[in-house]
């Protein structure tokens, strides 16, 4: 049987990329990046080597009492604690000397006081300051209840703070988990979508733009039509991304079900074979899109800087759903949301943090597919004509507008 | 074989081809001359199927070109460029099968080449570890690893040293003389003039002149003849295969009367004189394409 030109493009753009030491380093690296950034919050919200040892903090005006008290509770993170007499010279101090973190002004009379200040030399080492403010808080109101003659077992019970838990509803059940983890979890999963859909439509267009200049395009024409190339192409990279993709999710389903119980470890909770099975649909679907898109940018393009000109409407509609992936998050039924959701270059991205966060209604999720496919077939048919125009355009730049306009020559 | 009539291409303002007709028959070496931007390039890859002509009709084998045809076609572009970072042989098999050709096939055919210039031994090596001139041989080989029955070679000598050159030329020889037809562009005459059966010139998208190489020399560019002969020689100038004589002590110069042979004219000359010497000066093609542009 006589194999088609477009499988044999498709086979060797195949073979070329996943020959590459890239591809095959992300491939078996992906997972642990993935991991570590799932991972990695809960580990931080631990406190665990937050600062660096010998880290210091000085108070100014405190008492013996409340020193103790603020030492006591650093102790366990390793920060030392140590008392200073001129506020000023305590902040320059903070300025010139590596392991001072920063200085805390404790007023006299702390039951009076509305507003404490902690000079920081960093303004963000929250496990301090949010230490601190609960400290200090503490301290003030359990004076205060001194003050008004409580004793201190009774300060001790009607002072102790209730802590609210975070419980996922999904159908499946009720989870353990908090915002902050789903969060992570979210943001990392549609990170990797997102750079594995830029990776791959860049690499097409970028094998386009080198047959083009290196001219080996013409031998090629000479064999196959400009659709078969363009298609033997996608193809390929596809088949490359999809093997990528398919180690990554047995790789995570090991984790889930062999490695995960065997060691115990407590697993983000979006990691789980559904969310896996929408991230390959998801990515299919987003690679067809923008590797289509990029394969036409490429033909047309000069060179690979002038790709990246030309690309900028990609880029752009694939950074939107990483900049607002919070308002997403948190409020998956928005109008902003539903509107991204259903847009063809942002739906892939959007519709699957909504997954991760909450299970869409099946129609919801259907017509998303459906939009996604008609679009494909519509951006597929478009590419192949600037495609086919583009490559033999060579010595000279167009402009976006300029390649909008091949949509319109008749074959 | 291939056959083109009145073909017509024009991109936005220029017309790159315009109204070219030409055949070309098994076992013939065709030339496509002309200089830069005449519409050879345009020309061949219409004959490709790569572009569409405007206008005009462009058979092969009296029907016009299918994707199968393709198959038996092998095609130097002018601009030289392969895949850097790909193997010699991995490449050369890639575009061999792109021909649908069988591996055993192609790998046979990619050694026997490869060995006749000298490139065997670079086989696994990548394209940008090769010279130039090396890349340019390889690029030839994948015109014709296939083994098509035409060839169109766009420029295939530029940039070879001499003994490349002569390599190919003697690789184009072999093709045609087993029946294959070679067509090649070029805008060195001499080239031209050395391997080629039948010639278009071209300029401007147009045809300036169209033959059999010999006829095209005969009918724009005059042939001299030197004679040196033993005899009263003063009825030359009377012969009707004479334009213009030229006499010198020891010998004539005869500038040939158009539609006049050297035959013809060796005949006439033949009974009456004892020749000593008859040359056939031939103008050079590069001239008459000269000429013939500048007219």
């Amino acid at each position: 049987m006589k194999r088609s030109k477009t499988f044999i493009i498709a086979k060797e753009e195949f073979r070329r990329i996943t020959a590459t030491k890239g591809f095959i380093i992300i491939t078996i690296l992906g997972p642990f990046l993935i991991l570590a950034v799932s991972v990695l919050p809960g580990l931080l919200s631990n406190r665990v080597n937050m600062m660096k040892p010998g880290t210091r903090i000085t108070l100014v005006g405190s008492n013996p009492q409340v020193t103790e008290i603020i030492r006591q509770t650093f102790e366990k993170d390793g920060i030392l604690v140590e008392e200073g007499t001129d506020l000023e010279a305590a902040k320059e101090q903070v300025l010139r000397e590596e392991e001072l973190q920063g200085v805390l002004a404790v007023p006299e009379d702390i039951t009076r006081t509305e507003v404490f200040y902690y000079y920081s030399k960093t303004g963000t080492d929250f496990m301090i300051s949010e230490t601190l403010k609960a400290v200090l808080g503490n301290l003030a109101v359990s004076q205060r209840m001194r003050d008004a003659g409580f004793e201190p077992e009774q300060i001790r019970s009607l002072s102790a703070m209730p802590d609210l838990m975070v419980r996922k509803l999904s159908k499946a059940g009720e989870e353990d988990q908090d915002m902050f983890s789903i969060i992570m979890t979210t943001i990392a999963f549609i990170m990797l979508l997102y750079m594995t859909i830029l990776l791959y439509g860049q690499m097409i267009g970028n094998s386009v733009i080198r047959e083009k200049t290196s001219k080996t395009v013409e031998i090629i024409l000479s064999s196959a039509r400009p659709n078969q190339i363009m298609f033997g192409k996608i193809a390929g990279l596809g088949t490359a991304g999809l093997l990528q993709y398919t180690v990554w999710v047995v790789m995570a389903m090991l984790m889930i079900k062999v490695v995960g119980p065997a060691l115990s470890l407590s697993l983000p909770a979006a990691l789980n074979p559904t969310s896996l099975l929408f991230l390959v649909l998801f990515f299919l679907a987003a690679f067809f899109l923008y590797a289509s898109a990029y394969a036409a940018l490429g033909a047309a393009a000069e060179d690979e800087q002038n790709l990246g000109q030309l690309a900028w409407p990609l880029i752009f509609f694939l950074v939107i759903p990483m900049v607002m992936v919070s308002p997403i998050v948190m409020n998956p039924t928005s109008t902003f949301t539903q509107v991204l959701t259903y847009f063809p270059m942002t739906a892939p991205v959007v519709m699957f943090a909504r997954v991760l966060v909450s299970m869409p209604k099946a129609w919801e999720l259907l017509l998303c597919f459906a939009i996604l496919i008609v679009s494909i077939v519509l951006m597929v048919y478009g590419a192949a004509k600037i495609f086919r125009v583009g490559i033999l355009m060579t010595g000279k730049r167009f402009s976006f507008k300029e390649i909008m306009k091949w949509l319109r020559y008749s074959s | 074989m291939i056959e083109l009539r009145e073909v017509r291409k024009q991109f936005d303002t220029v017309t790159a081809v315009d109204g070219i007709s030409f055949t070309t028959d098994k076992g013939e070496i065709f030339g496509l001359l002309g200089p830069n931007g005449a519409g050879k390039t345009t020309t061949i890859r219409m004959i490709m199927n790569i572009i569409a002509p405007d206008e005009g009709t462009i058979l092969f084998e009296n029907t016009a070109l299918t994707e199968e045809d393709k198959n038996r076609i092998g095609y130097l572009p002018e601009e030289r460029g392969l895949y850097k970072k790909v193997k010699v042989n991995d490449l050369l098999l890639f575009l061999g099968r792109l021909k649908e050709k069988q591996d055993s096939l192609l790998q046979q055919n990619i050694d026997t080449w490869l060995n006749r210039f000298d490139l065997l031994k670079w086989k696994h090596n990548k394209v940008e570890e090769l010279s130039k001139g090396m890349a340019q041989k390889v690029q030839f080989i994948a015109s014709v690893v296939h083994d098509p029955d035409i060839m169109f070679f766009d420029e295939p000598f530029s940039g070879l040293d001499p003994v490349s050159t002569d390599m190919l030329r003697e690789a184009i020889h072999d093709m045609a003389a087993a029946g294959k037809t070679v067509l090649f562009s070029t805008h060195i005459m001499e080239q031209a003039e050395k391997i080629c059966s039948k010639i278009l010139l071209m300029n401007g998208g147009r045809e300036v002149a169209y033959g059999p190489l010999e006829e095209i020399k005969n009918r724009y560019g005059r042939n001299s003849v030197i004679v040196e002969f033993d005899g009263d020689g003063s009825f030359i100038e009377g012969l009707p295969q004479a334009a213009h004589v030229v006499r010198y002590p020891r010998y004539v110069e005869i500038t040939l009367a158009e539609k006049a042979n050297t035959d013809e004219l060796l005949k006439a000359l033949a009974g009456r004189l004892s020749i000593r010497k008859f040359e056939i000066v031939s103008p050079s093609l590069h001239k008459i394409f000269i000429d013939l542009v500048k007219k």
